[in-house]
């Protein structure tokens, strides 16, 4: 199995709901943020690019990419990053993690992995979320774990889940008969940095 | 002039087999015991600013990294920097002093076992980096539990702890070969053993940074050449301050032609290192395509004082090496130390280099763990230096820096390393 | 109607499944969904799920599932509705819980401190006893010294609950003392222009908001849908793929107009005037659709030009008047006890005929009658009574509407306005998605008339796929005037917009007459921060009131200023039931949490000021959530659906209006509520939305036909463009609602700040550029934010988007410098009427 994502940015509108889910569902500490909507135009968020009238503006979302050849997880000393063979999924164990942030450096998506500077600190005092998510730690890595506390429960991604847009698709894209594989054969898309060789699991359908 | 001898400075006149242990004892407290209150007082501040150092740390652990001023974009910053910059130091130091014996030829006027010394010291100093900026050091020993044996992390750990054990090897078969006790042949087989490994040392320390093809600047083949280069420069730089400063100090003995070699090799090993540099300037630069963005940022970014800084300072670091009249013993210090200083511009450019440059350049949420500027937004960011260190960085930085001090400090004091006297 | 006969367990059953065979279209988005697992979210472990709703004023609606673990919610996903379309949540809604627990929340009664000054700061905590015995005690001097009417309950947008929101029982309380119950006054300019023409009211003008999947083109005029309601977006993005076009008219290229096929840039202000030039050349180059003006509208119907009135049996011949006359008093004398609104039901349910010109005839027959109803022309009836058709009316008024000047004001070439006029005529099915940027101004009603006579001439009304679209609105309502009206009845003042309520205060005068106004209680509402021209509450009416009252989850503006605040529930800590914007369902709210702290839902305060102030029969011991939804479900409307409490316990969504499968549209799903059910080319009795006794007299006979007025600031004739050559929008953000969610962390994490976006060229103009502070201001106010250097700004407009409050500016607030005034008729707030200029601000 390789599980993927095809996300349409026709339909993505940007909206920080698949973000802000993802934030929630993971009880993510402040300040952070394993999926974000950047905005593709101008220099700001939800800014074009060019000059009015003819200015242009869409959107992705970034998160982990899942790579079936993975930067970070080459360079792991301890082997806290890997690539589960099962699913493709590209996970982070907290407990073994030293805070090298060796896999920061390597992930050539800048900013999809972040590390705990402090403490993690929440704005209330009690977990968001699911039950399942492994406690955040101070000092270790982070990224997108394509929810799999939910996975391994039979359930999609959240950001998945919550996308208000339908824009986002997620199953095997090994399965020719997945509705993502199936998009991802009759769609065009592009894939971020595809010239880095890393082969990420998203697909964006342009 | 450093013939391999039996002894550690014994008079001659007075030969008696017998007595020659006690004599030699003697002469070896003799040893033992050089330096006087200047040093003391040297040894005793370095102590102090390591235990700062310590103290600082200790603090960035419990009240978080978020205390420095790396984060989730610039995840790296000022000790990484120095980890790069002293492990270059340090190989540079065991390559000047093992190359002569590795190859039998003339070396510097026995100055290796100071040198060794000062190498030993910054590797612990390299180390002491690496462990500083790791974010769980209590779980260091998972490096031996888990070890991902194909991480270049993992190879610098492992270089870097064989690097460290050999160059005390090395050291003692230097001392043993001197009192008679190990070959010139077995020695002469640690060097060149000791040779590769430092070769080595800094080349996997560059592939921590260019086996990344994430990052334009880093991912270059040259990487790992240019940082022996780097490390030659700035080892040897380093070697010749010391070796002129302790003979300013009494400490041993050397002739100015050893140190006009050591000014000569200096020089033109910083040749070496400004083509490496070229090269990759010109790689970078003649498609004006993507490269543009390092040679920009470099030339006349964020990053220019530290190219500038480093291009001229090498510049004028050869030029004294190469000129008789100016080969004096105050200026080539001089120019070494600028020479040092230079490398140390080179980290900061690779190291901030790395980051300064986006492979995502779509604006996005910023917080406050995105990078330190964040109010300034995405483009803020990028606008000037993606990073700078806090005053904490700085502190553990020269608590560390102390803590090679004092080492190199105690080893002078209590170690025999002097060149064996004639 | 059998498709409300859901169970629990089909309902809560695979909603993909159900959704297959229910889809509009076929294939359509039934397909484009379908995810690894289907439905609702399953309790994870140790989690308890609550069917629950968001009750804000986004025009989403959406259904949410609370999941409860140890007493707090920990997530909220969204829950499926039967048509899944209509599922989703946005990242407002999810973040919720971020202000249930927000350490800014008011946890107890508090009273400013004796002797401080309002938004000083300092307060002292209260018991809910000392708190509303203080309050009662406040009303009663106040109804002693001068009546009732000082005292007035003031509520605006924030909450659609029908128990705890905005229709709660507070109006119960209001009508108990003869208060004044202030009418909101934002949004409502649309509505009250399009009603001119389908007698729509204020809200019940567009068509399901899945009916544009049957529209061959969409016009999304002067709305943000990408931003704003992206629920009502996503039916509009499945058009596209399906063909239909997407054309976004504003005057700046927002979210919406970056998706969409075509933007078309205007001026602000003068939408009006295009909407009149090209129904005028729709009638001059015949495009008029006739066999909908013929059969749908009042285009035949004779005016009197005596009266300006149609010649209907209510006032010709003679007998039929007065027969009429005797059915309007009868009515009144048999209601007159039920109150003025139930005696104007009854007046407007006395049946009314009207009469055209039958040309085959050459005579005057009833409409049903004629054979060739005559649209042009001037008649006469027997007795001399002089009469025009109605649609001659019409094309004369419209005559005076030309390209070349809607070009002018607009901005657009002549050209592209004659090309896009035949193009929207000859499109077989248009809908026009709206919400509130057309209204915005003074002359927003007149905007919205324009595009529905523009609508009604091509035929893009009553039909499938066409007509208005963004702010569909439930068709079904409960009985909520019972709800406020009690034994104690004392009366319902509810005519009084808020927007004159510092006028009101100020000179504690209305209308030239003494009004003594000395009490204020606002809940569900933040005046303070979002009247337009907000130095008008800050400076005329604060000052002026001798008492206000805020109820409020947060310190919000108001809430700072006033002199007593109360702390409310959020929406998980009550039981509720509210009625969906933009779906056509009704959904219940189940109590998720206890309410935190000492907060007290809304209803359960009126209860205690009530009972307080001495109507503990309006308002009983036992008085709950069951008498109330009892009241709420015993109308004819709620009987015929079947509606009680226990159905919606049960089933926690009931679809209350329209058919599954199938889309809401207005005029044909139901008849339009005009006179014989036929649009209004001509409006026979146009009346303002309130009537608070302002006086009409010489405008009334100028609003039977629709007309273009300028607005009143911001047109680009406008004198004041000298001094302020940038016309100040407030552009609606998908970070709050209004002033909702303003605090909420994790939301501030993504739009920290407030910011004035501005075109590159009218930042170079000044010196400034990202990230400088700039002053924006006008002769009512400023404020000092940083500056965004945003393309998508058209030059000479600034935006600061809505819904900062006064603390998070560095000086000012950007409320201070939009639009205080309203326009009789409408009675609607106009923020974006406005001009400023900028300026780089130095500390």
């Amino acid at each position: 199995m390789r599980y993927g994502f095809a996300i349409d940015t026709k339909r993505c509108i940007g909206c920080h709901t698949c973000s802000t889910a993802c934030r929630i569902e993971n009880n993510l500490p402040a300040g952070m943020w394993w999926n974000r909507a950047l905005t593709e135009g101008g220099a700001e968020m939800d800014t074009p690019a060019g000059e009015f009238p003819d200015a242009t503006m869409s959107y992705l979302t970034v998160a982990c990419q899942h790579c079936e050849n993975p930067a970070c997880v080459k360079v792991c000393p301890v082997g806290a990053t890997y690539k589960d063979p099962e699913t493709g999924v590209v996970r982070q164990d907290y407990d073994k993690c030293i805070g090298c942030r060796m896999c920061m450096s390597a992930c050539p998506y800048n900013g999809v992995r972040s590390f705990n500077w402090e403490e993690p600190s929440y704005v209330v005092d009690f977990a968001m979320g699911d039950a399942d998510v492994p406690p955040h730690q101070k000092h270790v890595v982070e990224k997108c774990t394509m929810c799999w506390h939910r996975l391994a429960k039979g359930e999609e991604p959240m950001c998945v889940k919550t996308c208000l847009a339908r824009a986002r698709f997620w199953g095997d894209l090994d399965d020719p008969e997945s509705e993502v594989a199936k998009l991802v054969r009759e769609r065009s898309s592009k894939q971020l940095l595809a010239d880095e060789g890393t082969k990420p699991s998203v697909y964006y359908l342009v | 002039m450093s013939d391999i001898n039996n002894g550690v400075g014994v008079i001659d006149d007075d030969f008696n087999p017998a007595a020659a242990p006690g004599a030699r004892e003697a002469a070896g407290v003799r040893a033992a015991a050089w330096g006087g209150r200047g040093l003391t007082v040297a040894i005793g501040v370095s102590a102090a600013l390591a235990v700062l150092g310590i103290v600082l740390w200790v603090i960035q652990l419990s009240g978080g990294m978020v205390q420095t001023g790396m984060r989730n974009l610039d995840s790296w910053g000022l000790y990484i920097t120095n980890f790069m910059f002293f492990v270059g130091l340090s190989a540079g130091g065991l390559i000047i002093s093992s190359v002569p014996k590795a190859f039998g030829i003339a070396g510097f006027g026995g100055i290796s076992k100071v040198a060794v010394w000062t190498s030993i010291a910054a590797t612990v100093c390299a180390i002491a980096f690496v462990v500083v900026d790791l974010g769980q050091p209590m779980r260091l020993w998972e490096l031996f539990a888990y070890s991902n044996l194909g991480s270049p992390l993992m190879w610098d750990i492992i270089v870097l702890g064989t690097y460290l054990i050999l160059s005390c090897v090395y050291l003692w078969a230097t001392l043993q070969n001197e009192r008679g006790r190990v070959s010139a042949t077995a020695l002469r087989v640690i060097s060149v053993v000791a040779l590769v490994c430092a070769v080595l040392v800094h080349s996997v320390t560059a592939w921590i940074f260019g086996l990344q093809q994430g990052r334009e600047m880093w991912h270059t083949a040259l990487l790992a050449p240019w940082f022996v280069s780097s490390a030659l420069v700035c080892g040897t730089a380093l070697v010749a301050i010391v070796v002129v400063a302790l003979r300013k100090a009494g400490y041993l003995a050397l002739d100015q032609a050893n140190v006009t070699k050591l000014a000569k090799l200096l020089g033109a090993f910083i040749c070496v290192d400004l083509y490496f540099f070229g090269c990759d300037l010109l790689t970078e630069a003649f498609p004006a395509a993507g490269g543009m963005a390092v040679v920009d940022m470099l030339v006349s970014g964020p990053l220019a004082p530290f190219f500038w800084v480093e291009v001229i300072g090498c510049v004028a670091c050869a030029v004294v090496c190469f000129t008789p009249s100016l080969r004096r013993p105050g200026l080539i210090v001089g120019a070494s130390a600028l020479a040092i200083a230079a490398i140390f511009c080179k980290r900061v450019q690779l190291l901030i280099g790395g980051f300064q440059i986006t492979n995502l350049e779509m604006a996005g949420p910023v917080t406050p763990m995105t990078v330190t500027g964040w109010e300034s937004g995405i483009s803020g960011a990028y606008q000037g230096l993606v990073y700078w260190p806090t005053m904490i960085e700085w502190g553990v930085t020269l608590g560390v820096i102390a803590l090679g001090a004092l080492i190199l400090l105690a080893g002078l004091r209590y170690l025999p390393l002097r060149p064996k006297q004639d | 109607m059998s498709g409300t006969n859901l169970t629990r367990r089909s309902f809560l059953k695979t909603t993909g499944a159900v959704a297959g065979a229910s889809c509009l279209a076929a294939g359509s988005f039934g397909a484009l969904r379908a995810f690894a697992d289907d439905g609702d979210e399953k309790p994870g472990s140790g989690e308890q799920l609550f069917n629950c709703n968001c009750r804000s004023n986004c025009m989403g609606s959406c259904r949410l599932l609370a999941h409860v673990r140890d007493g707090k919610i920990v997530k909220l996903s969204p829950g499926g509705y039967q048509e899944p379309g209509y599922t989703g949540c946005c990242l407002k809604g999810l973040s919720y819980i971020e202000r249930i627990y927000s350490p800014t929340r008011i946890q107890y009664p508090m009273r400013r401190v004796d002797g401080t000054e309002r938004g000083a700061g300092q307060w002292e905590r209260v018991t809910w006893d000392e708190a509303i015995a203080e309050i009662a005690q406040k009303m009663q001097d106040t109804i002693d010294q001068y009546g009732p009417k000082a005292i007035a309950f003031d509520a605006a947008s924030g909450n659609y609950g029908y128990i705890n929101g905005v229709y709660g029982l507070f109006p119960r309380l209001a009508a108990c003392l003869g208060a004044i119950k202030t009418a909101a006054c934002y949004d409502y300019a649309a509505g009250h222009g399009i009603d001119r023409v389908l007698g729509t009211g204020d809200w019940q003008y567009c068509n399901e908001p899945n009916s544009v999947l049957d529209s061959s083109m969409v016009v999304v005029w002067g709305t943000n849908p990408v931003f704003t309601h992206p629920h009502s977006w996503r039916w509009i993005q499945w058009a596209k793929e399906k063909g239909t076009k997407v054309v976004t008219i504003d005057p700046i290229k927002s979210a919406t107009a970056h998706r969409s096929d075509e933007y078309i840039r205007v001026n602000p202000g003068h939408d009006g005037y295009l909407a009149l030039a090209m129904a005028n050349y729709v009638i001059e180059h015949d495009l008029v659709d006739w066999d909908f003006i013929g059969k749908r509208s009042n285009g035949a119907f004779l005016v009197r030009q005596d009266t300006k009135r149609h010649l209907s049996t209510a006032n010709w011949p003679a007998e039929s008047a007065a027969a009429y006359a005797a059915a309007v008093a009868a009515a009144k004398e048999k209601y007159a006890a039920q109150g003025a609104t139930a005696v104007a039901a009854a007046v407007a349910a006395i049946p009314v005929d009207y009469y055209v010109w039958d040309n085959a005839t050459g005579a005057i027959t009833l409409i049903d009658d004629a054979q060739d109803p005559a649209m042009e022309g001037s008649f006469s009836t027997p007795d001399g009574i002089a009469l025009d058709a109605s649609y001659g009316l019409l094309k004369e008024q419209l005559s005076q509407y030309s390209i070349a000047e809607a070009a002018r004001l607009t901005g657009l070439t002549e050209d592209f306005i004659v090309e896009f006029t035949e193009r929207f005529a000859a499109e077989r099915a248009v809908s026009v998605n709206i919400t509130y940027g057309l209204d915005h101004f003074l002359n927003g009603y007149q905007n919205t008339w324009a595009i529905a006579i523009l609508m009604a001439l091509t035929g893009n009304l009553a039909k499938p796929g066409a007509g208005f679209t963004g702010v569909f609105t439930t068709r079904w309502s409960p009985e909520t005037l019972g709800l406020w009206v009690t034994k104690e009845y004392k009366g319902l003042n509810a005519t009084i917009p808020f927007g004159l309520m510092p006028e009101i205060v100020a000179t504690q005068s209305l209308n030239g007459k003494p009004f003594p106004m000395k009490v204020m209680v606002s809940y569900c509402a933040n005046p303070a921060s979002n009247l337009g021209g907000q130095r008008e509450f800050l400076d005329r009416l604060l000052p002026n009131l001798d008492y206000y009252v805020v109820i409020d989850m947060e310190m919000t503006d108001s809430a700072r200023y006033a002199d007593m605040v109360l702390p409310a529930t959020s929406w998980y800590e009550v039981e509720d039931i509210r009625a969906g914007y933009n779906n056509p369902y009704t959904i219940y709210q189940e109590k998720a949490i206890e309410p935190l702290y000492e907060s007290k839902p809304d209803s359960e305060i009126a209860y205690l000021l009530g009972r307080a102030l001495g109507f503990e029969a309006s308002f009983p011991e036992g008085d709950g959530i069951e008498k109330w939804a009892a009241i709420l479900f015993s109308n004819a409307a709620s009987k015929a659906k079947g509606l009680s409490l226990d159905r919606f316990r049960q089933e926690k969504v009931i679809q209350t209006t329209g058919t599954p499968g199938e889309a809401y549209i207005t005029g044909m799903t139901d008849p339009f509520k005009t006179e014989k059910g036929r649009v209004r080319l001509y409006t026979d009795n146009p009346k303002p939305r309130l009537d608070y006794g302002q006086d009409l007299s010489d405008r009334v006979d100028g609003e039977h036909l629709v007309y273009y007025r300028d607005p009143e600031e911001c047109g680009i004739d406008n004198p004041l463009a000298e001094k302020y050559p940038l016309v100040y929008l407030q552009e609606h953000s998908r970070f709050r609602v209004h002033t909702q969610w303003g605090r909420v962390p994790l939301l501030r994490e993504l739009d920290p700040e407030p910011l004035a976006k501005v075109n590159g060229k009218d930042a170079a103009e000044r010196g400034v550029t990202t990230d400088d502070l700039v002053e924006v201001y006008n002769d009512r106010g400023h404020c000092v934010v940083k500056c965004l250097v945003d393309e998508s700004i058209a030059p000479g407009v600034v935006s600061i988007p809505k819904g900062w409050q006064r603390d998070q500016f560095i000086e000012g607030g950007y409320q201070e410098m939009s639009q205080p005034g309203m326009d009789p008729y409408p009675s609607a707030a106009s923020f974006y009427d406005a001009r400023v200029n900028f300026r780089k601000w130095e500390a």
